[in-house]
């Protein structure tokens, strides 16, 4: 990416007033029917004609060449994003496509737990992000073993139903096999469990092999430790269970063409349940066979699917496109619509008591909020600013939030503001801030430190409008002021090591803040409370 | 929505005018049914400014737009102004 590229998307924004005489105005009457427009002026300076998706797209074809040279295991993350579809679920490209791709992007490390009490295991819980089972997905799993029977509660996304809650039990007698797939690479085992259908059981008219299939995705380590624990709750477990153990391309080879849809046998696994022989790859960026199997089988999303959009029945969704899945492929710039489909998705994971805590602004917030004359990195009028965004905090009050998360885009690169405590200005005094509970603040998470710089003049001045803005029958000149001098921190985090993976840092920074995210935030206690700043994360 | 909602704004009138500002504050007035998908006033905006649908992103306080809503589901009002903004992309070597 050159200098100019970059200055050509900022040249592009010309300044904009409320009551210029300048612009050129166009009506039309638009009927259910049919539309006109009435009155027409040309428009002389065609800014939106300039293509804007080729410049990133080229870039992207040039890093694809480089990085084949230079893979190493940070990019095992990226085939977090891989979504596994699932047999049952191939016809429906929504499905296949939208749901699994979900929890391939999340860690789940904490979402994963065995429930030890002393020394006496009683039930083994998995929090699943989502389960299929038969031809029913359901998300926000609880599944559980116990010494006697299996059961899993969850919610289907059928929209039209008012009762989405699902909730099964088995008893052990009534499994029929449960066969688990260790992907040792990227630290996930992918489990099917053959039940007996519950017609089946009172009809008893159907082949041996019928029943209905649960299945679902564990990602994490210790897998061993956990298939442990489940086969010590009854030894029938241990008789059902086969695992599977592939090397590593052949694993990859069946994970990602079932991802792809090319090969809808991709999942199915040996019937005798063999293990086949694990290679055992260690990762060796030197070694060509393997790096190609990678590239070779990325998802190839061909098939056209309608656009999804997530979450259902929310005003605010965000609608997803076949191009905007494909920017998931490796080495991709992401656009504005992952960002804000993936910050949604975690919003969502929140507990609904403590969604009030947060608020996400996406990803076009800053966009409006930075002088489109001046450019971001100069817009120092915050009462401007703070106008061009007055309605989008119509109905929310930021002072009243302990964490307010703008994602933050500009010369293609993406970075993440995080807001904390702002209501606390009014009350708090700097006297001795290493004692405080709750000191307001503002951190930058950059995951190239030093790109976005100047944001800070920016931030404060806004705050501080906005402040204003929000109590006119109290406004004191003296608090509002405040904001100019409220704390703005840029951390040190965690950088990429390459040019095009900006985004899905920034969607890891948000996720592991929220996972880590506490009640009381005082920077000066940064590693206490926010570990993930410093710990080097896995995987990388 | 609920269905009160509905019924309340339709004595304001079938139609409403709604203002899409580009981000060098270029303005174009629509006139639009409020039962009426949004995606009609969408590709009439870009078809006039010469862009593809899918460059643009359109926002309503703050809210993304999908073109399947309408000025009704969202509660817009007369004269209400929608943002029509670029998508945006990046990777980190912008500097």
């Amino acid at each position: 990416m050159s200098i100019s590229n970059c200055n050509k998307l900022e040249g592009i924004e010309q300044q904009q007033s409320d009551v210029g005489v300048d612009h050129r105005t166009f009506t039309f009457i638009m009927d259910t029917d049919d539309f006109a427009f009435t009155e027409h002026l040309p428009q002389s300076d065609s800014d939106y004609s300039q293509p804007k998706q080729p410049i990133p797209d080229s870039v992207h074809e040039e890093d694809v060449n480089s990085s084949q040279l230079d893979l190493n295991p940070y990019q095992h993350q990226r085939l977090y994003q891989i979504p596994a579809s699932t047999s049952s679920e191939l016809p429906q490209m929504d499905d296949a496509f939208c749901r699994p791709s979900s929890d391939h992007c999340t860690g789940e490390l904490e979402m994963v737990r065995t429930l030890m009490e002393n020394e006496d295991v009683t039930t083994v819980v998995f929090y699943p992000d989502h389960m299929v089972y038969h031809d029913t997905y359901c998300t926000d799993c609880v599944l559980t073993f116990t010494s006697s029977c299996i059961k899993i509660e969850g919610s289907t996304l059928d929209d039209d139903d008012d009762d989405n809650t699902l909730s099964l039990q088995w008893g052990v007698q009534d499994i029929l096999s449960i066969k688990s797939q260790l992907y040792g690479l990227v630290g996930m085992a992918m489990v099917t469990i053959h039940v007996l259908m519950e017609d089946t059981l009172q009809a008893e008219n159907t082949e041996s092999t019928s029943g209905n299939e649960l299945k679902f995705v564990i990602i994490g380590t210790n897998w061993y430790g956990r298939q442990e624990a489940i086969t010590s709750l009854n030894v029938k477990y241990k008789t059902l269970w086969s695992s599977m153990l592939e090397s590593e391309s052949e694993v990859f080879c069946e994970f990602l063409s079932a991802g792809t849809l090319l090969d809808p046998n991709g999942l199915t696994y040996n019937s005798n349940g063999v293990s086949v022989i694990q290679s055992n790859n260690t990762w060796d960026p030197a070694n060509g066979d393997t790096l190609s199997s990678f590239t070779k089988y990325f998802p190839n999303f061909d098939q056209p699917f309608d656009d999804i959009i997530y979450p259902k029945g929310d005003v605010d969704a965000v609608s997803i496109s076949k191009r905007d899945v494909d920017l998931l492929l490796p080495d991709t710039f992401v656009n504005d619509t992952v960002i804000d489909f993936y910050i949604k998705y975690l919003k969502n994971k929140i507990k609904p008591e403590d969604k009030h805590r947060f608020h996400f602004f996406n990803s076009f917030f800053f966009r409006k909020l930075a002088d489109p004359e001046k450019g971001p990195l100069h817009a120092s009028e915050g009462k401007a600013a703070f106008q061009r965004v007055r309605k989008w905090t119509r109905k929310v009050n930021l002072f009243e939030k302990d964490y307010v998360f703008i994602p933050v885009n500009y010369n293609y690169h993406w970075s993440l503001i995080v807001m904390c405590h702002l209501g606390e200005v009014a009350t708090y005094k700097d006297d001795d801030v290493t004692k405080m509970t709750k000191v307001p603040c503002v951190l930058h998470m950059d995951s190239i430190r030093g790109s976005h710089s100047g944001l800070k003049d920016l931030i404060q001045s806004y705050l501080k409008e906005e402040w204003k803005g929000r109590r006119l029958q109290e406004a004191s000149e003296d608090i509002s002021s405040r904001f100019d001098n409220i704390r703005f921190i840029s951390l040190e985090l965690p950088q990429q090591p390459n040019s095009f993976d900006c985004g899905l840092f920034l969607l890891h920074y948000v996720e592991l803040f929220l996972e880590q995210a506490p009640i009381y935030f005082n920077p000066f206690h940064l590693t206490k409370t926010v570990s993930f700043v410093e710990k080097m994360w896995e995987n990388f | 929505m609920s269905a009160n909602n509905d019924e309340d704004k339709k004595p304001a009138g079938e139609h409403i005018n709604l203002k899409v500002k580009s981000q060098d504050g270029n303005e174009v007035f629509f006139k639009i049914k409020r039962s009426t998908q949004l995606k009609k006033l969408m590709n009439a905006y870009c078809d006039r400014q010469s862009v593809e649908l899918n460059s643009i992103a359109f926002l309503f306080d703050g809210r993304r737009l999908r073109a399947e809503q309408t000025p009704d589901e969202l509660e817009m009002e007369e004269g209400d102004e929608i943002d029509a903004m670029l998508h945006q992309t990046g990777g980190g070597v912008g500097f």
